[in-house]
């Protein structure tokens, strides 16, 4: 009842923020407040109106019919937001909430050097576009509100517009952008040409179901997951992923990683799930999903474990996240297709868990690197150090995230993490084919080695840029950042232990949002709130509550008892004992030196041939110069598939620099012969 | 439901304990095997509980250096330890199910592997670094194998509660002549191996910094926080005997809660850890370390027999 009302708010105070931003770009001190103070506004009301259909009043706003051209016609243009897109919009407004607090302290950073007027107006104008693409029910419109998205987000990488990584940055994002955009529209067409109307509404309905015939239903999903799976960022249309996000403010690429790459998972759950329905023909989507995720889960980890950029690293860890989703997801497709409605939504639970997981602790991870920036003006590893005792605070918020990323009890990545394990487990007892149970234990050791990897990579973050001695000057003048932005990161800590310990809860929720999507809900009985029990009883169980609870009092027990034996000892303060040397940042351990062993493991991947090259001097047997290059990165997508794509069509395109000659006459006897052709074939 | 959870809390409890007492014990008895291959008559096998004494009566020395992650470590890795210890089922068939499965187990132990690394990272010296780079990288290629054991004797009993394979394995006879379960068993033996910083991956007795893994990482440690490093460390060897023997062999294993079960629970429990403690001992008196850069093959070879045993276990 009330909910489009909230909703209207949300997008009205976006709006308003966007143009009171634009209007105080004279006055930087005040713009900062008074915008992010309405976006802040704005995300509360889109949480409000999320919870309020969550509560059980769908929203449906009509914001215009269009007219019928012939048999085609485009539909009413509007706004809907069932479960899952309350769901989506619940975490974007929420990760936009803690975000626009922390922005208000985070921009004085820019203040004199970019408008924070634009800033501030693209921001809220980020917060719309994905608020509306959660709910437009109309391709039409939802083409808008995408291309917004994309536009907004393009503008936000480009911000620091001096720097010429930037520029790169976003060139290679808007255009890889707009090829899934192709894709996207190319499906929308295919589709209402079957429905005959624009309405998402019409893709539910049976009869459209029924004219799809399966060639069609596949060619459809093919186009939508390269366009969706462009957005998301999955290998190998990857790429835009690690340039654009580092480059964005870090209060947007929060947002981006966050959230802005989990809209085209919204949309793939709907189009598979609610649009094309999942026959028993389509078991090959879910394999398809799988297999993306676990190349996108394996090749983010190892990239972003040869990482020196603290941001191009937590990028590439979205990649490998957005995977660890589409395991679920294409878990949650395949069981649907295989009949098996209780693990397809088991599967998805972990999956919607997963995205808000990731949503948390990334927003957490991304601001803490920019609250490394903010105090260091780096964010280049090699060059950190010792922050955890000059920015007490925020390393400990930091940390929260990385055990949470890294998946340990009982934080909230390890339950999503935990569900998607239990749901690709459960193939066994219940599917009866050897090849996909075969193919599910693939997929199990892939994610547990992306775990593994996960660790080291994180291991290898944390330690070089919070422990041990400031590596350089920057980082030994780093001071703690202002109140609020620590005080937003405090928010996500807590919240991703919180929704750790309380997932019960929130997996009872997220089981009445799949409940309609794959027509049975996953019965995870055990006692409420305490244990997690999913499909099947006695196969496994978990609880994090009491898990924590346990280790909560080991931990005082240990502590007490190593105390109480042998009595009280001597505590001396000394240096490191570094073989008689006084410890300095020059005979530290490095970051390139720490993910070497996996840097040589993975040489395949990384493509990383040490170069020697010898200089020759006068005597054939002293070599007095080599020249030795470790770590030269051609990354094994970049090179095997992007460099050979780039190339062919450079050359394609030199090739039809021969057309273009330049005279008039040319042109018009192409103009004629197309014509001719036009006329013979398409009469 | 509370009945079993009592039950369950009342075993965990017991079981922990027994684990934490024997656990310096198989450092002793290994060692001792060890002497006696090398010819050498070797200390007593309580050696490892004089040691824990010893560094829990000295004064320690913590680097100027070092953050809160250093002074916190030793108790955190203690605490994930015991846990895990509750966890596993020992000489009955019943530990803290309610906690959590394999899964959690599995990365319990990685999260004393995270702490035990971030602290290595945390005096900013070289040799932290070596080692605790080293250790992330094995333990890393090593994980998908840790996962594919254990899932195979998920598929064979068709549960992932660990005392529940125990009992699945234990109940089904016929289960014993199923071959995955050997399989697995080998490869899982690898992964002790390298979860444990022995023989061929690491050199529990090494200072050289050429070589050391887990050497390096407490090598700032000293006094109470290096006993409990040590400490936690040989829980954790203790904890992947214990599922090497009740997870693949539960035989002997007490099915019910009588005197006489537990007894030979207990009887055999022991028995056979001691088996394994000597094949450890032969394996190291035996070979060398490899080199760094072999243990990537090392780890195919495991995964490898893992998986193959996963994929026998569907038929």
């Amino acid at each position: 009842m009330y909910s489009w009302i909230l909703f209207a708010g949300a997008i009205f105070f976006a709006l308003a923020g966007a143009v009171i931003s634009a209007i105080l770009d004279k006055n930087p001190g005040a713009c900062r407040k008074i915008t992010y103070l309405f976006a802040i506004i704005a995300s509360c009301f889109g949480i409000a109106s999320a919870i309020a259909v969550l509560a059980g009043d769908e929203m449906g706003i009509t914001l215009f019919a269009t007219p019928s051209l012939g048999t085609l016609t485009f539909g009413t243009y509007a706004l809907s937001m069932n479960g899952l897109g309350a769901f989506f919009m619940l975490v974007i407004s929420l990760l936009v909430l803690v975000v626009s607090i922390y922005s208000i302290d985070y921009v004085q950073e820019y203040q004199g050097k970019y408008s924070t007027g634009l800033m501030g107006a693209l921001y809220n104008l980020f917060f719309m576009t994905m608020a509306l693409v959660i709910t437009s029910s109309n391709c039409i419109l939802f083409i808008i509100a995408w291309e917004g998205m994309s536009i907004v987000s393009f503008f936000l990488v480009v911000y620091e517009r001096n720097k010429k990584e930037s520029l790169m940055a976003g060139i290679v994002y808007v255009i890889m952008t707009h090829i899934g955009t192709a894709c996207i529209i190319i499906a929308f067409l295919m589709m209402a040409s079957i429905s005959g109307s624009f309405d998402f509404s019409s893709f539910t309905q049976p009869a459209f179901k029924a004219a799809l015939s399966p060639g069609m239903k596949d060619a459809i999903f093919i186009l939508l997951l390269v366009g969706f799976g462009m957005k998301a960022g999955v290998v190998p249309l990857h790429v835009w992923l690690p340039m654009a996000h580092p480059q964005a403010p870090a209060n947007v690429s929060a947002l981006m990683s966050g959230v802005m790459i989990k809209t085209p998972i919204f949309m793939l759950i709907q189009v598979t799930f609610n649009f094309l329905g999942i026959g028993s023909g389509d078991v090959w989507w879910g394999i398809v999903i799988i297999i993306i995720g676990c190349i996108s889960a394996i090749l983010g980890v190892l990239y972003a474990n040869v990482e020196q950029d603290m941001k191009r690293l937590l990028a590439y860890h979205s990649v490998e996240n957005i995977g660890i989703i589409f395991i679920g997801l294409g878990a949650a497709v395949l069981f649907q297709a295989l009949g098996l409605g209780e693990i397809a939504a088991l599967a998805l639970i972990g999956t919607l868990f997963h995205v808000l997981s990731h949503a948390l602790f990334k927003g957490l991870l991304f601001l803490g690197a920019g609250s490394i920036q903010y105090a260091t003006h780096t964010k280049n590893i090699e060059e950190l150090g010792g922050l955890a005792k000059l920015m007490p605070k925020t390393s400990v918020y930091y940390f929260f995230g990385v055990m949470s990323i890294i998946a340990l009890p009982p934080f909230n990545g390890f339950v999503s993490e935990w569900l998607i394990f239990q749901s690709l487990m459960l193939s066994v007892i219940l599917t009866a084919i050897p090849a996909i149970q075969a193919f599910m234990a693939i997929s199990i050791a892939i994610l547990a080695l992306s775990g593994g990897l996960a660790i080291a990579c994180f291991v290898h973050t944390y330690g070089i840029t919070f422990l041990a001695l400031p590596r350089s000057e920057h980082a030994r003048q780093a001071k703690e950042v202002p109140r609020l932005m620590h005080g937003s990161m405090a928010v996500l800590a807590i919240s991703c232990l919180v929704t750790g310990l309380l997932s019960m809860f929130l997996i009872s929720i997220f089981n009445v949002i799949v409940a309609p999507i794959t027509g049975s809900s996953s019965i995870i009985s055990g006692l409420n709130w305490i244990f997690m029990v999913p499909v099947v009883q006695n196969f496994a169980g978990f609880s994090p509550l009491l898990l924590c609870i346990v280790m909560l009092i080991i931990l005082p027990l240990v502590y007490g008892i190593s105390k109480f034996v042998g009595g009280k000892q001597k505590i001396e303060i000394a240096d490191t004992w570094d073989c008689g040397t006084p410890i300095n940042e020059r005979n530290e351990y490095t970051a390139t030196a720490f993910s070497n062993p996996i840097n040589k493991v993975f040489t395949r991947v990384f493509r990383n041939k040490p170069r020697i090259e010898i200089i020759p001097s006068e005597s054939p047997y002293i070599f007095k110069e080599k020249k030795y290059e470790a770590n030269e990165k051609k990354l094994v997508i970049e090179k095997d598939f992007y460099e050979p794509l780039v190339r062919g069509i450079v050359k394609i395109s030199q090739k039809m620099k021969k057309m273009q000659s330049g005279s008039i006459s040319m042109y018009l006897i192409y103009i004629f012969i197309v014509l001719v052709l036009l006329l013979i074939f398409l009469r | 439901m509370l009945m079993d959870t009592l039950i369950e809390l009342i075993f965990g409890a017991i079981q922990a304990a027994t684990m934490l007492i024997i656990a310096p014990l198989i450092i002793g008895i290994i060692r001792k095997f060890n002497a006696l291959f090398q010819s050498r008559r070797g200390a007593s096998i309580i050696q490892p509980y004089y040691e824990l004494a010893k560094l829990f009566h000295k004064g320690q020395v913590i680097s100027k250096e070092a953050s809160w992650i250093f002074k916190v470590t030793p108790f955190i890795s203690m605490t994930c330890m015991i846990v895990a210890t509750a966890m596993i089922p020992v000489f009955i068939d019943v530990s803290l199910d309610f906690l959590g499965n394999i899964i959690v187990l599995v990365y319990l132990m990685a999260m004393f592997r995270f702490f035990m690394t971030l602290a290595a990272l945390d005096t900013g010296s070289s040799f932290g670094g070596m080692g605790s780079s080293r250790e992330v990288m094995i333990s890393a290629i090593m994980e998908p194998t840790v996962f594919m054991c254990l899932y195979a004797m998920v598929v064979i009993t068709s549960t992932t509660y660990l005392s529940g394979i125990s009992a699945g394995v234990q109940s089904q006879l016929t289960n014993l002549s199923h071959p995955s379960i050997y399989i697995a068993f080998i490869s899982f033996f690898i992964v002790t191996l390298a979860e444990n910083a022995r023989y061929p991956f690491d050199n529990p007795t090494t200072h050289l910094e050429l070589t050391m893994v887990h050497e390096a990482m407490i090598l700032e440690y000293s006094g109470k926080s290096l006993g409990l490093m040590e400490y936690s460390s040989w829980t954790k060897l203790t904890c992947f005997l214990a599922l090497l023997v009740n997870i693949f062999f539960p035989w002997g294993i007490a099915t019910s809660i009588s005197w006489s079960a537990i007894a030979i629970g207990i009887a055999s429990f022991l028995g056979k850890i001691i088996a394994l403690a000597l094949v450890i001992a032969l394996i190291e008196s035996s070979m060398s370390k490899f080199r760094l850069f072999k243990l990537p093959v090392v780890s195919w070879i495991a995964f490898s027999l893992a998986f193959m045993a996963v994929i026998l276990s569907f038929l």
